[in-house]
């Protein structure tokens, strides 16, 4: 199987202030997400996870290291050079919620991609079937974020990710905050669409039981953050 | 007299612009006192509505009816037992925590009902602290809730809540969102917290691995009631919706429960769960069933056992 998303040697390093003393959160990690496979990603809490995550999607850069997508350094792009990369790469969080502008409906934040992306033909078909295959019903587009519940939230994130027809899907702690029967409820989804539109998957989780019943394969980073002087 | 906490005919109303919304149903239980008792179900259940209502925490736009006495005496309605007589963890303790202001300047408001001076707040924080695993209480007194880590802040808001010696603590969603090894630090915690003079808790969880570490029984919710209570609740679940929940675990494969919750505040006339339910007969949509003992200290809500 070919690498469809790639990282080496990335190095990240806060500064929480001008004080105190660095924190190194990645110490020249490497990590391969194969095309078609589910990777978890897994640790506890403040191991860099997520910070891993958002470099591999280009959402913050990196101290030290290489990003590849698709074979090619993607490291260094900006701008419209990383648009193309940008609808491949969709990332759905643990607190949807936040991804969704307060005052819009849904039927507002799922168009906003759309238009950005320049998907002009069928836009109603693709949201009717993806919200088919998320077992939801188009009443929802009238709402506003506070007027769903988590579940139905998370959906509608996954709806939105989806109409871009990307090819990787980063889950970061995607169903930690939902009970367990919401919680399996969104995991046999993602089964289904991962199964669908033949995406990756990097998910990330700490709950061990959820990452063997998705993943083919699982990498753990180490426990702790190194402090101190770097 | 330590009659533990009863609820009776309990119903919680949120009056919305366009609709009322019943989030409690009319739930009618006992909580025994020296006990911890857990209320698990699915999200939007009513179950944190319903220790918001034991506490006096529910928000002026909710209207609330029926009663709730603990060892005898009225709680419905007034804060006076919050603090001193019933403590609090709440949710979310990064959100919980002011950020603006000290672990001191929260233990202190906590400490309040005690009328202490300042000194005295402050050797009591101190101790408190240390009950809870700070070995150094001084530095931790003085930091604000972003220099703690996701453990520490829990085990401050443990300490805010048990300030007073409550006899009861109603914690709810303790481990929400955390890793398993915060998770079983949260466990140690609060099961510690019975030698620290708080007899009875009601934990408020969708955590089963919690609820059956941690709790002598169960009481399980469903859109504003209780359908089952008991102990052995997770072991031999009597309820259709229980077992259907339970299916939901990761050693039973993930499975889902099938069908649509009902909306917030949907009132159905028979058994809240009946269109949902493998085992529904005409009689279930139309009747409501009323609680029925099929083994000892076992409560359910379900025709099937009539």
């Amino acid at each position: 199987m070919s690498d469809i998303l790639e990282c080496r040697q990335i190095v990240k390093t806060f500064r929480p202030c001008l004080r105190r003393a660095p924190i190194q959160v990645l110490d020249h990690v490497d990590l391969r997400l194969c095309q078609g496979e589910t990777l978890g990603l897994m640790g506890p809490s403040g191991c860099g996870k997520s910070t891993l995550a958002r470099i591999l999607l280009r959402l913050i850069p990196c101290d030290g290291g290489t990003v590849l997508f698709q074979g090619r350094d993607i490291t260094h792009l900006s701008g419209q050079a990383l648009l193309p990369f940008r609808r491949q790469t969709q990332l759905i969080s643990q607190r949807p919620e936040t991804f969704f502008d307060p005052r819009w409906t849904f039927q507002q934040s799922l168009t906003e991609p759309m238009d950005i992306f320049h998907i002009q033909g069928g836009r109603r078909a693709m949201v009717a079937e993806l919200l088919d295959q998320v077992k939801l019903t188009d009443e929802l587009l009238t709402r506003r974020p506070h007027q769903v519940s988590g579940g139905e939230i998370q959906r509608l994130a996954l709806v939105r990710a989806l109409l871009l027809q990307p090819r990787v899907l980063v889950l970061d702690e995607a169903t930690s905050m939902l009970d367990i029967s919401v919680q399996a409820q969104i995991l046999q989804i993602i089964k289904e669409v991962r199964r669908r539109y033949h995406l990756s998957c990097l998910l990330i989780t700490h709950d061990r039981e959820v990452a063997e019943y998705m993943c083919d394969r699982i990498q753990t980073l180490p426990a702790e953050p190194r402090g101190g002087p770097v | 007299m330590t009659d533990g906490l009863r609820i009776k005919d309990l119903s919680v109303t949120f009056q919305l612009r366009d609709r009322d919304v019943r989030a409690v149903d009319g739930v009618s239980v006992h909580f025994p006192a020296g006990q911890i008792t857990g209320i698990i179900g699915e999200s939007g259940c009513g179950k944190s509505v319903l220790g918001m209502a034991v506490l006096g925490l529910l928000p002026p736009y909710a209207k609330a009816a029926g009663s709730i006495t603990l060892d005898g005496s009225p709680l419905l309605g007034t804060r006076r037992a919050l603090g001193v007589k019933l403590g609090l963890i709440p949710q979310n303790p990064a959100e919980s925590l002011n950020p603006a202001r000290t672990v001191q300047a929260h233990l202190s408001e906590a400490l309040r009902p005690l009328s202490l001076s300042r000194r005295e707040a402050k050797a009591w924080s101190a101790q408190l602290l240390r009950d809870f695993g700070f070995p150094d209480p001084a530095r931790v007194l003085k930091a604000y809730p972003h220099e703690l880590s996701g453990g520490m802040q829990q085990r401050v808001l443990c300490a805010v809540g048990s300030a007073c010696t409550p006899a009861w603590l109603l914690a709810d969603e303790p481990t929400k969102g955390l890793d398993s090894a915060l998770r079983d630090q949260v466990l140690d915690t609060l099961g510690s917290m019975r030698g620290r003079g708080v007899a009875s808790m009601l934990v408020i969880t969708h955590d089963l691995t919690l609820a059956r570490s941690l709790c002598q029984s169960l009481a399980v919710m469903y859109a504003g009631q209780v359908l089952e209570m008991g102990q052995g609740v997770l072991e031999h679940p009597l309820h259709p919706y229980t077992a259907a929940f339970l299916n939901a675990l990761p050693e039973h494969g993930f499975q889902p429960i099938q069908g649509i919750a009902p909306r917030a505040g949907q009132r159905l006339p028979g058994c809240p769960f009946a269109p949902r339910c493998p085992h529904c007969r005409e009689r279930c949509t139309r009747e409501r069933p009323g609680a029925c003992q099929p083994e000892s200290q076992h409560m359910v809500r379900c025709f099937l056992y009539e």
